[in-house]
């Protein structure tokens, strides 16, 4: 449980969210993750160490280049645990809507 | 016992009377009773469409087991389905599931309320936080497995 409540405060913040969302599409530096955000390199890096303490993010030096990549275990927790109902009627709603999206000839 | 509601809504495009037959049909594939949602799945399903029938609807997971009991009562086509809803995660309580269907945009607007549902303190307020986990990262814990 106790890596459950660190995970849910990672993830609380929006901005830590934005840098697990890029990082889901693959490893990233960390200035390029820090290059949308309108805050600070250090700013960012706050979030990211959060995020690594958390065990969400994995760091990688290689010489001066840091390299961030996900780790989705702890977020697999969060979902099989905190959000079966919302797992369980969005996945629903969503084969509700995909049937009738396919069924329905395109105009 | 703190409980809370959890309300979902979905554009569909179809009729009202379609989408509400699909959603009572534990034939239909888009209905929420059909089948195995995803490889690896099983799934039973016992359910009787009427106002006082009963259903029974276990998925199995392989790693664990999601039985559900419950009885539909209100049923008006196009318009409404309303059944109790009994499991593990509700702890032997009984809420309630409300499904609204209303026409709209040519479509059918669902709105779906699943009432009573026991809450937790450290849940609470963090509930952006698991739509976000649950959208946005599906397709990475599916590509990662579930290791």
């Amino acid at each position: 449980m106790e890596t459950l409540s660190s995970t849910l405060q990672a993830i609380s913040d929006p901005t830590r969210r934005a840098i697990i969302d890029r990082l889901t599409r693959g490893p990233a530096r960390v200035t390029d993750v820090a290059a949308p955000f309108a805050m600070s390199l250090a700013a960012v890096s706050k979030h990211v160490r959060v995020l690594e303490k958390a065990g969400l993010v994995r760091r990688t030096r290689q010489g001066r280049e840091h390299t961030l990549a996900l780790e989705a275990a702890p977020l697999r927790e969060v979902a099989s645990w905190a959000a079966r109902y919302e797992q369980y009627w969005t996945e629903r709603l969503d084969r509700l809507e995909a049937y009738f999206a396919n069924r329905r000839p395109p105009r | 016992m703190k409980l809370t509601n959890l309300e979902f809504t979905r554009q569909i495009p179809a009729s009202p009377d379609e989408v509400f037959d699909a959603w009572i049909d534990p034939t239909c594939p888009g209905g929420p009773w059909f089948g195995p949602q995803a490889e690896g799945r099983t799934s039973k399903v016992i359910l009787d469409a009427k106002v006082d029938g009963l259903f029974y609807h276990c998925v199995d997971t392989g790693a664990q087991r999601w039985v559900h009991y419950g009885r539909f009562t209100q049923l008006e086509r196009g318009k409404l389905a309303e059944h109790t809803w009994v499991c593990e995660a509700t702890k032997g309580r009984e809420s309630v599931v409300t499904t609204r269907f209303e026409a709209k945009d040519g479509g059918t607007l669902v709105t779906l309320v699943h009432a009573g549902v026991p809450d937790d303190d450290e849940g609470r307020g963090q509930r952006a936080g698991w739509s976000w986990v649950l959208g946005a990262l599906a397709d990475t814990m599916a590509r990662r497995g579930r290791g």
